[in-house]
């Protein structure tokens, strides 16, 4: 029972961790970009 | 995949000047995933039937296999579009290549976790070395090998080209990783898909895979998606920080 329970949940980490390492490069990018806008618009 | 820059809802004041990518299929996508996904765990654990002789440890047969097959579609996905990159020299399948090695990693990375945990109580050892055990695990460590090359190798018209010869070169494991238990005799068990008449699964057993399999093409595919979008703004990104060093 144990091991079924902890390869579920394995499964589980795994694509929650991969989701947020998306979320955060995402909210990166948008900075980054955001950033370059604003430097254009201020030139 | 087409991409809108300037469309979507109003951001947050200090992201005013440039609005966020507008993303309204993500909602649904991820609704649809979220859903799937409780009905293959309601399947894998309630309604498909106890295996007879490994028991209960069965089960994690219904996570394991889609993992390992959809993630092996992934990085065929990856081999197209690394094809379609050296054909056209086209950005979208450099992109589309990035996200499916990056995706089908994290696929079978799950493939290579739940393994041993099913191993240890069945076979009594967490792994061996068989051919179908060793060439996934070369296999992934490989499309990661992949990726690090992308990341630590300056970005230039030969980054690409470099990355899709190798992604062609590493795909030709991928086939033999699933013939290997047809081929040779293994620890791994003989195929219960596809391998030859005392194969096959109960029908109950059969529409749960079936199910974990469907959950699993709906993640690799939200996955792909928003992976994909994120390479081509970090591509728009790369293009204008080059263009304004080249003003300055």
């Amino acid at each position: 029972m144990v091991s079924v329970v902890a390869a579920f949940s394995v499964a589980w980490i795994v694509t929650t961790i991969y989701v947020f390492t998306l979320g955060a490069r995402q909210r990166e990018l948008e900075r980054a970009m955001a950033a370059l806008r604003s430097e254009d618009d201020e030139g | 995949m087409k991409q809108t820059e300037t469309a979507g809802p109003a951001g947050p004041a200090s992201t005013a000047a440039a609005p966020p990518q507008a993303r309204p299929w993500l909602p649904w996508w991820a609704g649809v995933t979220a859903a799937l996904m409780l009905y293959a765990l309601y399947q894998a654990w309630i309604a498909a039937p106890t295996e007879a002789t490994m028991g209960i440890y069965q089960r994690i047969f219904y996570v394991h296999v889609p993992a390992a097959l959809v993630g092996f579609g992934v990085f065929f996905i990856n081999l197209m579009a690394s094809v379609w990159y050296l054909a056209r020299r086209s950005r979208a399948a450099d992109a589309l290549a990035v996200a499916s090695a990056e995706v089908g990693v994290a696929l079978l990375a799950i493939n290579l976790i739940t393994g041993p945990i099913w191993a240890k109580p069945i076979w009594g050892i967490w792994w061996t070395w068989d051919a179908r055990l060793t060439l996934t695990l070369v296999i992934w460590i490989m499309y990661v090998s992949y990726l690090v090359l992308r990341q630590f190798t300056p970005h230039s018209e030969l980054q690409p080209r470099l990355a899709a010869a190798y992604a062609m070169f590493i795909f030709v494991a991928v086939p033999v990783d699933y013939m290997a238990i047809r081929w040779w005799r293994t620890q791994h068990p003989q195929p219960v898909l596809f391998g030859g008449p005392h194969s096959g699964l109960a029908p109950a057993m059969l529409y749960a895979l079936c199910v974990g399999f469907a959950a699993y093409i709906a993640l690799a595919a939200t996955l792909l998606r928003l992976r994909y979008r994120q390479e081509q703004l970090r591509h728009r990104i790369e293009l204008r920080r080059r263009a304004r060093a080249l003003a300055e």
